[in-house]
């Protein structure tokens, strides 16, 4: 997809009004919170993820989507009904499970039609709707296996048409390529993306990948110990992260802590031991720390910025046209830096140990709450 | 080169103790069935004398020994049905939910697997006796085998359930949380994912049950009557007298036809791979 018609996407679903809204949402096992307080509005045709990491309560949040688990407080609705207390069989969605749960006794084309059967759908349109869900997932020449006679990839499009095939106006997907080698997840990927875009319907995704929600998302949900911490899209996530805790998840990145910070109204003053004091428009309350992504840190001979510095090179980790390069700096702080090109060949034939400048942009560096 | 971890087939010592073990368990089978066709009268079982079938045909013409088979089966088919079913509610129930005193129920299901053979016997010959819930045995055939049918299911049914609960631990339970979701009801679930995954302990388990009631001898013996000899307690009747040719060929039938049974279990149990 090209910038303007991403946009454009992007302006169509804010003004979409919202398929699932999470109104309040708490669930306890017992004391524990897994999921705490939280709201949410997804809207109609959005490729949604729930992103965090493990036991952060992504799956719990999802099943009482599904309808598999019910809130402790709060609300669901779905299609502007309130579907709280709906059980599964009655929800206007669909799930994609984590282990597919394909009907081992069943061909391909029975547990695609499973759904249809049990809403007594009649027998002539199944048959045409299966097909169509079969064709759309491109599994029709093998209709007529059994789920021991397909791949991981193909298991994963059976239940992918299953889901589909009831036309939900919400399909939710629980780490649905965990399942999946690395080179087939990647293509996986690319295909939710397309399927979403052709078909329409909302996806929900659940994942602990951080680069694959990046890939799939219009927006991502940042969850950590049952609670959001940033709902935005990919970039904004990325640039503008809403703590520490996001900018850490999301990508890599450098912490500075500060030595002083002196406060003057929104802004303040930030020194650490790598830098003379920085102005700040806007920093955020309480304890806070720097963040500088690696792919801002310029290093070699001809390396400018406001922040310039002597560092020792560390490890070279090679990975395809960008090199992590490790960092020691006089104050004793080891960080990260990508170098591509002809500065990642410079950095490579280099000793361990040797003496190589290193400069940023002080405005590179974001004022984060510690999360 | 010293043995990895999976080579010790190929120590002497490991290779001596699978043959002694294969003799003990099948040389007394393969005895029984060669002297089957043993051309002796009497004391078959000591010396060879030629090959004959004459045993078979006298075995199928000895209309007592040919009734008692027939008791057997009939009491092993109905009593494996009620056991089957009985043994998978069992199952379900202590699989699917939690009740109060659930470890008790448990426990009490699993007794009779280790209860004393002759304990149950006596007890239900007792139970039969003294509380009048008893089919008299001149009632006509095969009712007058409830006796013993009522005995079988309650010896049998809790190994059935045993089986086909540990096959319950397999289900996943995203499957019927995926059909639920597709729009199913518990009871379909039931039904249409449930039950498609428990077949093979539904199979095994019937099996057992029916192997168990067809050679059981201790149980059967204490509720038979005159009129209700079974298969085992025919032969043991027959062996007071003498041992002869016709209980080895008799034997040897009732081998085969589990033999077969066996095979058509495992054909039943394994649909996708035979179809390959
Ligand atoms: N049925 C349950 N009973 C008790 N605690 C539960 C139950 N289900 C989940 N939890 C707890 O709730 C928390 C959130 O669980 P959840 O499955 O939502 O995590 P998750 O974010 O999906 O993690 P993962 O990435 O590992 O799948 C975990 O700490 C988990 O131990
Ligand atoms: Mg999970």
């Amino acid at each position: 997809m090209s910038e303007p018609t991403l946009k454009k996407r992007a302006l169509r679903l804010r003004d979409a009004k919202p398929i699932v809204e999470i109104r309040n949402v708490t669930k306890r096992w017992g004391s524990f919170l897994a999921v705490d307080d939280i709201s949410l509005d997804i809207a109609e045709g959005e490729f949604f993820a729930m992103l965090g990491p493990s036991g952060c309560g992504k799956t719990t949040l999802l099943r009482m989507v599904s309808g598999f688990e019910t809130p402790s407080e709060g609300e669901v609705r779905i299609g502007g009904e309130d579907m709280t207390w709906v059980p599964p069989n009655k929800r206007p969605v669909n799930m994609v499970f984590q282990s597919y749960a394909v009907f081992p006794h069943m061909t391909v084309r029975k547990n695609v039609a499973y759904g249809l059967e049990v809403d007594r759908v009649p027998a002539a349109e199944i048959k045409t709707r299966v097909d169509e869900a079969l064709a759309l997932v491109q599994l029709s020449q093998f209709a007529d296996r059994k789920p021991d006679q397909l791949s991981g990839g193909q298991r994963q499009r059976v239940a992918l048409a299953r889901a589909l095939v009831k036309k939900p106006r919400v399909l939710l997907l629980d780490e649905p390529l965990s399942a999946l080698d690395a080179k087939l997840r990647d293509a996986m990927r690319l295909e939710l993306v397309k399927l979403q875009q052709q078909i329409g319907v909302t996806f929900i995704m659940v994942t602990h990948d951080q680069d694959e929600a990046m890939a799939v998302a219009d927006r991502i949900a940042v969850l950590h110990k049952g609670r959001i911490r940033q709902v935005a899209s990919p970039e904004t996530l990325y640039q503008r992260p809403a703590d520490a805790f996001v900018a850490d998840f999301i990508g890599r990145t450098n912490f500075f802590e500060p030595k002083s910070v002196r406060r003057a109204g929104a802004g303040a003053t930030v020194e650490t031991a790598e830098t003379a004091a920085l102005a700040f428009d806007r920093v955020p309350e309480g304890d806070i720390t720097l963040s500088l992504r690696p792919e801002k840190v310029r290093i070699g001979p001809e390396a400018k910025g406001d922040v310039t510095l002597q560092a020792r090179l560390g490890d070279v980790a090679f990975q395809g046209e960008n090199s992590v390069v490790e960092l020691h700096l006089p104050s004793g702080r080891a960080i990260l830096a990508f170098v591509a090109g002809d500065a990642a060949a410079t950095v490579g034939a280099m000793e361990e140990g040797s003496a190589i400048p290193v400069a940023w942009n002080a405005s590179d560096m974001l004022p984060l709450a510690r999360g | 080169m010293s043995a990895g971890p999976f080579q010790y087939a190929r120590k002497t010592s490991m290779r001596t103790m699978f043959l002694l073990a294969t003799i003990f368990l099948y040389a007394p089978i393969i005895v029984l069935i060669v002297f089957s066709f043993n051309d002796s009268r009497r004391g078959g079982n000591i010396v060879w004398r030629g090959f004959t079938t004459d045993y078979y045909v006298k075995a199928w013409n000895n209309a007592s020994l040919i009734e008692a088979f027939a008791n057997s089966i009939t009491i092993a088919v109905i009593s494996t049905i009620f056991a089957t079913v009985l043994g998978a509610m069992t199952a379900v129930l202590l699989w699917r939910w939690r009740f109060p005193a659930k470890p008790v129920y448990e426990g009490l299901v699993a007794l009779p697997i280790v209860i004393p053979e002759i304990c149950m016997g006596v007890s239900l010959a007792v139970f039969f006796a003294s509380t009048g819930l008893s089919i008299p045995p001149e009632a006509p055939w095969p009712l007058n085998l409830g006796n013993i049918i009522v005995a079988h299911i309650t010896f049998s049914f809790p190994f059935a359930a045993m089986v086909i609960r540990t096959r319950l631990q397999s289900f996943p339970p995203e499957m019927a949380e995926a059909a639920r979701d597709l729009g199913a009801t518990e009871w379909r679930v039931f039904w249409d994912i449930l039950i498609p995954h428990m077949v093979p302990g539904l199979i095994a388990g019937a099996l057992l049950a029916f192997t168990l009631s067809l050679d059981d001898f201790v149980i059967t013996f204490f509720t038979s009557g005159p009129n209700t000899v079974t298969f085992p307690v025919k032969v043991y009747s027959m062996l007071r007298f003498s041992v002869t040719p016709e209980i080895n060929a008799a034997s040897t039938v009732l081998i085969l036809m589990t033999l077969v049974m066996t095979f058509i279990a495992i054909r039943l149990q394994k649909p996708t791979e035979m179809a390959q």
